[in-house]
């Protein structure tokens, strides 16, 4: 129904209501955001890399076919715009150095985090988001925030399922080690 | 190992959803919306849509006028002026079956040329081919 939504509103702005395309941009502009500022890690940046792609989108909607969802093709044009502005801006990614694999099991790491208040809990799991490397953070937005699912994620970031996979399932150990430090930390301080 | 994998899964999922999206700044939409007032409007082009169907058209007369190279139909004495709509119409028949006869007529005298013939229909066909592929509703395309 949300995505019968986003269609409908693609035809009515390709028929001539341009005002049609508030309510794509209010619908899916947090999410842009997100993606752009996960990756370019700077909120003025990815404001200006969100509001160039939708205008992008704006201007290639013709182009949008339905094969796929409008947020799929739209998150691919903000995902490519952030990718090509890091480039651009030559930043390197921040990236998490080799860890010692630790003695403390997954579940471990899960049972004193809920141990922790909520606030506490968000707090280090976005820190542990921001950690990662710029796409893998994107990645992880979008497939545990916004739950895309893999073929989604391998149209929006074009890389293929399968990797897209082994990109998940390394990210899940790095949040696991991220997380872990994280807490020793919080449990010193 | 699936079944830990899928636990962890939702583990991470459970813990995530405590955070949330970043919020762009105030008036986001605003702007936007505002930078596509100087936009053109994305609407669907007919000569976009219709490309095939003009090809075709101009392949037409692009023949016709080589049936015709001094575009002769100029020539016919077509009376408009004091006839009924009637008689307009079918003075306009006329003109035009005579001037369809004559183009038959010289189709055969086209030698080498006469191959534009069927690729121009062969053009037609491929732009109602197109026509109809594409015409296939937005909404029942979509996944989800």
């Amino acid at each position: 129904m949300k995505e019968q939504d986003d269609i409908f509103h693609v035809q009515s702005v390709l028929a001539g209501n341009t005002a049609a395309f508030a309510f794509l941009v209010e619908k899916h502009s947090d999410m842009a955001f997100t993606i752009a500022n996960k990756i370019v890690r700077s909120r003025e940046d990815a404001e200006e890399i969100a509001q160039d792609s939708f205008v992008k989108a704006y201007q290639s909607l013709r182009s949008f076919k339905g094969d796929s969802k409008f947020s799929t093709w739209l998150y691919r044009i903000v995902y490519n715009a952030a990718i090509s502005h890091t480039r651009r801006k030559k930043q390197d990614f921040i990236q998490l150095d080799e860890r010692v694999v630790s003695d403390t099991t997954e579940d471990e790491i899960f049972e004193n985090l809920d141990s922790l208040d909520t606030e506490l809990q968000s707090k280090l799991v976005n820190e542990a988001i921001n950690n990662l490397p710029a796409d893998e953070s994107a990645i992880v937005t979008l497939f545990y925030l916004k739950e895309n699912t893999i073929d989604d994620i391998s149209q929006i970031t074009g890389l293929s399922v399968s990797n897209v996979k082994v990109k998940l399932f390394r990210i899940r150990k790095k949040l696991y080690d991220e997380l872990q430090s994280k807490m020793k930390l919080e449990t010193v301080s | 190992m699936t079944t830990d994998k899928n636990n962890h899964d939702e583990a991470i999922r459970r813990i995530v959803s405590h955070t949330r999206l970043d919020r762009p700044s105030e008036g986001f939409t605003a702007r936007i919306m505002d930078r596509l007032l100087v936009q053109p409007e994305p609407v669907k082009k007919w000569m976009i849509t219709y490309q095939y169907g003009i090809l075709a058209i101009a392949a037409g007369i692009a023949i016709m006028m080589l049936i015709f190279p001094a575009w002769t139909v100029f020539d016919f004495d077509v009376k408009m002026a004091g006839t009924s709509a009637a008689q307009m119409a079918g003075n306009l028949l006329s003109t035009g079956l005579v001037w369809a006869g004559q183009m038959f007529s010289k189709i055969g005298t086209l030698g080498k040329y006469a191959y534009f013939i069927p690729v121009s229909v062969a053009i037609l066909l491929v732009s109602v081919f197109d026509q109809v592929i594409s015409r296939k509703p937005q909404v029942d395309t979509a996944k989800g």
